[in-house]
């Protein structure tokens, strides 16, 4: 049931609105498909990066995955996380860590989501930034993939979302939009903090590409 | 089926079978020049070939049936240019409120072209969307880096929406279909034939700093293959032989300069292509280059003398 409604949304109707504002194309996709459990890391620039991913998710795996967002900000009021949730298959978390309360621990709610096989989206860079620039990556997905080294990232970049509807737009306005896929990754380095540079420099390597 | 019939006459069906005997032609040679010498790399052309067997399939279909088709069809193709031009070129955040105008004033001068305005559709973009969009971004009220947005932006709407909208105002006038075929077939000629003259006798460069793989010789050989074309298809035209060889003639040099324009664009902006979505071509952009000088230039001398 959940699994119709999101194709029928991410196959069916999030492409139609997305074709005409973004003509959006896709680079080497086919690894979507090569794992079975893995986790994308994106550049985040607009909402529309979540949608373009999710509509690039092969039909069987889409209930599967599951794009991270911050609790602090789509969950604000129970409503607002709800519609969330139904309409991204979202897993929010709350971005300011309070360890002390373990059902509020961002590290805990997604190592639940990745031991019952999900796959996750994540954002590093935390929030949404200029258009077409990269912030530093945050190094929480480090100690998550430090954790699960079996577990294969997809590094990705996603350009000109951030054109089309930045941060504070209401209104979009259409632009050429590109997502580059870049090959199946496992966890690379000592700590946490050598693990997210790997991974910052693997995106910005499909930047210049 | 009789009124489809109706629609379709004997013109227009030689037309569609001169396209297809052309590119099966080519679809051919490609085939027997690959088996005989397999060492010839080919895959470019091939592939270039068959997105001319998609890009003429789509062009019948949003031409021959109805020209309402043909209008959201213009329009459409207007709005990709757009979007492919506006994402290339370096424009502000600022700029955003003028580009939605210009998404705007696509519909209004479809519309416009449609209703055969002839008036409303030449001054609509050079008389008030000149005024609108400067004065959009005066509103906005960003100053630094204004006198850039204020030249490119309007010089795009022009690029992508007034060149390319003279075929709507060229399907408005009677006969205009048959007009529409031969304008369009020899523009994209022209571009094959300068491209084959170009590759068969080129030595002389004739602009390497914009286009280093344009030569005089297929400059002169597609100008000259084209007013030929012309010449040949003149029963798709209202228009007298030596009218046709005039038309033909300018309408060849207004493609190639088109062409030109599009590349020293993108050599400035360090691009190849202006996107990627024509296999073997590049962008919508690269392909209709030459038409969007070639149109109005047509579109007018073709109203100067008939009229």
């Amino acid at each position: 049931m959940r699994q119709l409604f999101l194709n029928i949304l991410y196959k069916g109707i999030v492409p139609f609105i997305l074709k005409p504002l973004t003509g959006v194309k896709y680079k080497h996709a086919e690894v979507l498909t090569e794992a079975k459990q893995f986790i994308i890391i994106a550049n985040h620039n607009s909402h529309i990066d979540t949608l373009a991913l999710m509509s690039a998710i092969p039909k069987h795996k889409i209930v599967e995955v599951k794009p991270v967002a911050a609790g602090d900000y789509f969950g604000t009021t129970k409503w607002k996380s709800f519609i969330t949730v139904l309409f991204t298959n979202a897993l929010l978390i709350p971005r300011c860590c309070s360890l002390r309360n373990k059902s509020k621990d961002p590290f805990r709610i997604m190592m639940k989501a990745l031991k019952r096989g999900q796959s996750l989206i994540v954002y590093p860079e935390g929030s949404r930034g200029k258009a077409n620039e990269m912030q530093e990556f945050k190094n929480g997905i480090g100690h998550i993939l430090l954790k699960y080294p079996h577990i294969a990232y997809i590094p990705t970049y996603i350009e000109n979302t951030g054109k089309v509807l930045p941060k504070d737009a209401i209104v979009p306005i259409p632009f050429n939009c590109k997502v580059v896929f870049g090959e199946l990754q496992y966890c690379k380095g000592k700590n946490a903090k050598e693990v997210v540079t790997n991974m910052y420099h693997e995106v910005c390597q499909l930047k210049a590409a | 089926m009789n009124n489809l019939l109706h629609q379709i006459d004997s013109n227009v069906l030689s037309f569609i079978l001169i396209l297809f005997s052309v590119l099966s032609f080519a679809s051919a040679l490609f085939f027997v020049w690959g088996k005989l010498k397999p060492e010839a790399n080919l895959k470019e052309l091939k592939t270039r070939c068959k997105s001319w067997w998609i890009m003429s399939t789509v062009f019948l279909i949003a031409t021959v049936f109805s020209t309402k088709i043909s209008y959201v069809a213009f329009a459409l193709l207007s709005f990709v240019a757009l979007r492919e031009l506006l994402t290339i070129l370096k424009l502000r955040q600022e700029d955003r409120s003028a580009m939605l105008l210009c998404y705007l004033a696509i519909p209004i001068q479809y519309f416009f072209t449609y209703q055969g305005y002839l008036i409303a559709s030449l001054v609509f973009i050079p008389v008030f969307m000149f005024v609108a969009l400067p004065f959009r971004l005066v509103l906005v009220g960003q100053t630094e880096g204004i006198i850039q947005s204020m030249a490119v932006i309007p010089a795009t709407l022009m690029i992508a929406l007034f060149g390319l909208s003279h075929l709507g105002l060229l399907l408005s006038i009677p006969g205009g279909r048959g007009l529409l075929f031969f304008l369009v077939f020899i523009v994209e000629m022209n571009d094959v034939f300068q491209f084959v003259w170009g590759k068969l006798l080129g030595k002389h460069k004739i602009l390497p700093k914009v286009s280093p793989n344009k030569t005089w010789e297929g400059f002169i050989g597609g100008v000259l293959s084209t007013t030929v074309l012309g010449f040949a298809l003149k029963f798709l035209t209202p228009c007298t032989t030596s009218q046709i060889i005039i038309i033909s003639f300018l309408t060849a040099n207004a493609g190639f300069i088109g062409d030109v324009i599009i590349s020293s664009v993108k050599r400035d902006l360090h691009l190849k292509d202006t996107s990627t979505a024509i296999p073997g071509h590049g962008g919508v952009l690269d392909r209709i280059d030459s038409l969007v000088v070639a149109v109005p230039v047509f579109f007018h001398l073709v109203y100067f003398f008939t009229k």
